[in-house]
């Protein structure tokens, strides 16, 4: 065993959404616990250094310098890279990775890692998802159920903040919510409209993570009520979004019990084979390239689900020569994410009297509604959509002078645009992997990863009925000037890569098994992204923070037992 | 013995630091003046009040590709070309009603893909952008309000 200073009861590599987690629920019940961030650490309040500023602050009106963009195509895709948050972003050059298939990898190393930029969607899953791959033969039977997380997705809820409708729906079942915001009154009317029109399609509000009525548990956070900015990516003031910055790892903090390290890139995990269990991790200054070794009973590997199998892949031991927990050879397999590739849009003529005040942070939101009593259609599962409806401005910029001046100083309100925008489930495959590139490693000695992702055929007809269906909805809606797209982005640029390390039954035919347990090194737990065993199509954060507080509560109780 | 700072005195060099683009000082002052015809000063500030042509520099030489960037410099100077031609003298020495006779035959055309045509439209979009994002027009035209507060689905428009 190490030195008394680099021991503690727990490690949680990654500070992100779920590493947060993992850190406010263990510290919370006096584990001393050490959270690994290998970015910089970005401080609630202090470390937001747009977040005040306005338009023209911005030297290049928020777009990115074309330099930026030749020497990082990659995240240069990514929406939110823009000059207001570009500094929360990984630069293609700061940590290479082989692409055999093009995939766009969307990462943000600092402390909250993501969570500092996430879209703050929150869909719980329900009994349809968790029931879809052994209902229609895929990847392996989710070892979990609706029931077995639901209490759950509560606590989280609870602390996070959710703001929602209940809408009784048993796609997207209900949660603890605080007061929804409006929808527009077009996004209104389209919910109206479709509720008359279809009998099992839904337009609700989107549920997100942001204060609207702060409980007392968000002022116990020293987090305020959200104000309505929609500059979130900036990091926000008022704490009105949750993230770990704003959030869980400041709780944790005020326990006493945390340890934050940043600058700390994980290597591997330490196995000792004589205790037949992990004993820690190593780590390497990302500045100084100096190795330390941190011990505990526990590790929680949170690091984002790509960094999550690379670490795993790359601890090796006598015991596991392809990767700590692997030894059915399926880890680094099976990795999934979701279709984001179409869109539709249109305009719409009616409600001209009627327009918004305000911004919100959300929009509409329609739940899946193909394959999900039977299978119905010729591809397997389904997408979910976003939607949303704003007044646009007509904005006459023809000839120049004086005419021109007092046509742009006109604020006259054009049409209603309308947009959605398809979240669809693709389907876990072993020849959608990830692995360590034999040849080259990356500045701290760590093999770099090869990322070998691909749509298949279902994608493909998904994408093609999403524009089908959703065009027909537009259009009985008697929306016009309907457009559909299709952005042939590569995988990746959802920003939702899931699996790798997915959750079984068998230790055959999974790693981890129903607590997020490595089934072959039980005090190894897998909490983020690589946990999942399928994808279904809600954004996936939200479960991942409860399955992470489930796991972490189980661990707790199995060291009270000594079993870990 | 005067010392003349050699900045004054250097014309073949813009006011503000370019990293990819030449611009003459005489090319710069014409780019002002064509900026103000776009947008001009009216009881309210036009484009020079917010230094436009330097928004429209910057952003050509910060934010646009080489190819995009050449086509600029190669289309300012078909612009300079075209004033001379059709007015005798560069666009500076116009006066209002000779600039307006200039762009009307820019404008004229629509989808005009000669090189003054693209330089005059990139300028013209540059120079919109810097207006309505100006600190003029996000506080006392369209009001930006950084902190909301509120979010109303549907008003009265």
């Amino acid at each position: 065993m190490g030195n008394q200073k680099n021991t503690f009861d727990v490690i949680v590599i990654g500070s992100g959404i779920s590493g947060g987690w993992a850190a406010k629920e263990f510290t919370e019940k006096g584990l001393k616990t050490l959270v690994l961030e290998r970015g910089a650490d970005v401080k609630h309040l202090k470390d937001y250094p747009t977040t005040n500023k306005m338009p023209w602050e911005f030297e290049h009106r928020n777009e990115i310098p074309n330099d930026i963009k030749e020497a990082n195509p990659v995240v240069s895709r990514c929406y939110a890279f823009r000059e207001d948050a570009m500094h929360f972003f990984v630069k293609d050059t700061d940590h290479p990775y082989v692409q055999e298939k093009p995939f766009d990898w969307i990462r943000g190393y600092q402390t909250g890692g993501k969570s500092l930029l996430w879209a703050r969607q929150t869909q719980r899953w329900s009994e349809y998802d968790f029931d879809g791959p052994r209902r229609d033969g895929f990847a392996v039977d989710w070892p979990i159920r609706y029931k077995d997380l639901a209490p759950w997705y509560s606590h989280v809820e609870k602390f996070a903040g959710i703001s929602g409708n209940k809408d009784g729906l048993a796609v997207l079942p209900d949660g603890e919510f605080l007061p929804a915001l409006d929808l527009s009154c077009v996004e209104n009317y389209f919910k109206d409209f479709v509720a008359k029109t279809y009998h099992n399609r839904h337009v609700i509000y989107g549920r997100c993570a942001h204060i609207t009525e702060p409980q007392k548990i968000h002022l116990d956070q020293g987090r305020a009520q959200c104000q309505k900015r929609n500059l979130c990516q900036r990091g926000c003031p008022f704490g009105g979004y949750f993230s770990s910055n704003s959030s869980t790892l400041p709780w944790a903090e005020r326990t006493g019990n945390l340890t934050m390290v940043t600058h700390a890139v994980v290597h591997s995990i330490i196995y000792d084979d004589k205790a037949g269990k992990a004993t820690g991790v190593r780590v390497i200054d990302a500045n100084t390239k100096k190795a330390t070794e941190y011990f505990a009973r526990i590790v929680f590997v949170n690091a984002g689900a790509l960094n999550t199998n690379l670490i795993l892949l790359n601890s090796i031991s006598s015991r596991f020569s392809a990767g700590i927990g692997n030894e059915n050879g399926l880890l680094g397999k099976y990795v999934a994410f979701h279709n984001y590739r179409a869109r539709v849009s249109g305009k719409y003529d009616g409600m001209l009297d009627k327009t918004t005040d305000g911004r919100s942070p959300t929009s509409a939101y329609i739940p899946r509604f193909r394959n999900v009593e039977k299978q119905e259609t010729n591809f397997l599962r389904g997408y979910a959509a976003g939607f949303s409806a704003n007044r646009g401005l007509n904005r006459n910029t023809e000839g120049f002078g004086e005419e021109l001046k007092s046509n742009i100083d006109k604020h006259e309100l054009g049409p209603w645009y309308v947009g959605s925008h398809m979240m669809g489930e693709t389907i876990p495959k072993e020849t959608n992997f990830v692995a360590l590139d034999k040849d080259l490693k990356d500045e701290w000695g760590i093999p770099r990863l090869k990322i070998s992702i691909d749509y298949d055929d279902n994608d493909e007809k998904m994408v093609k009925d999403y524009q089908e269906q959703l065009t027909e909805m537009f259009t009985r809606a008697g929306f016009y000037d309907i457009q559909t797209t299709d952005s042939k982005q590569a995988p990746g640029l959802d920003i939702h890569e899931m699996g790798g390390v997915r959750m079984g039954h068998d230790p055959k035919t999974s790693l981890l098994n129903e607590w997020n347990q490595l089934h072959a090194c039980k005090n190894v737990f897998v909490t983020d992204g690589a946990c999942m065993t399928s994808t279904s199509t809600q954004n996936p954060s939200l479960t991942y923070m409860a399955l992470t507080a489930r796991a972490a509560d189980y661990a707790i109780k199995e060291m009270k037992r000594s079993n870990i | 013995m005067a010392i003349i700072p050699s900045c004054l005195s250097d014309k073949s060099k813009s006011s503000i630091l370019l990293k990819k683009i030449k611009i003459s000082s005489d090319d710069e002052m014409m780019l002002a003046e064509l900026c103000e015809t776009i947008i001009p000063k009216t009881t309210t500030p036009g484009a020079k009040d917010i230094s436009a042509h330097l928004f429209v520099l910057k952003m050509v030489d910060d934010c646009t590709s080489k190819e995009a960037q050449e086509k600029f410099t190669s289309g300012l100077a078909a612009f300079n070309d075209l004033c001379k031609t059709s007015a005798g003298k560069h666009f500076t020495a116009c006066n209002k009603e000779e600039r307006a006779t200039i762009l009307k035959q820019l404008v004229a055309v629509k989808d005009d893909a000669s090189a003054p045509a693209a330089f005059f439209k990139t300028v013209k979009r540059y120079t919109i952008q810097a207006y309505t994002s100006s600190e003029f027009f996000l506080t006392k035209v369209q009001v930006y309000e950084l902190v909301p507060g509120r979010y109303h689905g549907c008003v009265p428009a």
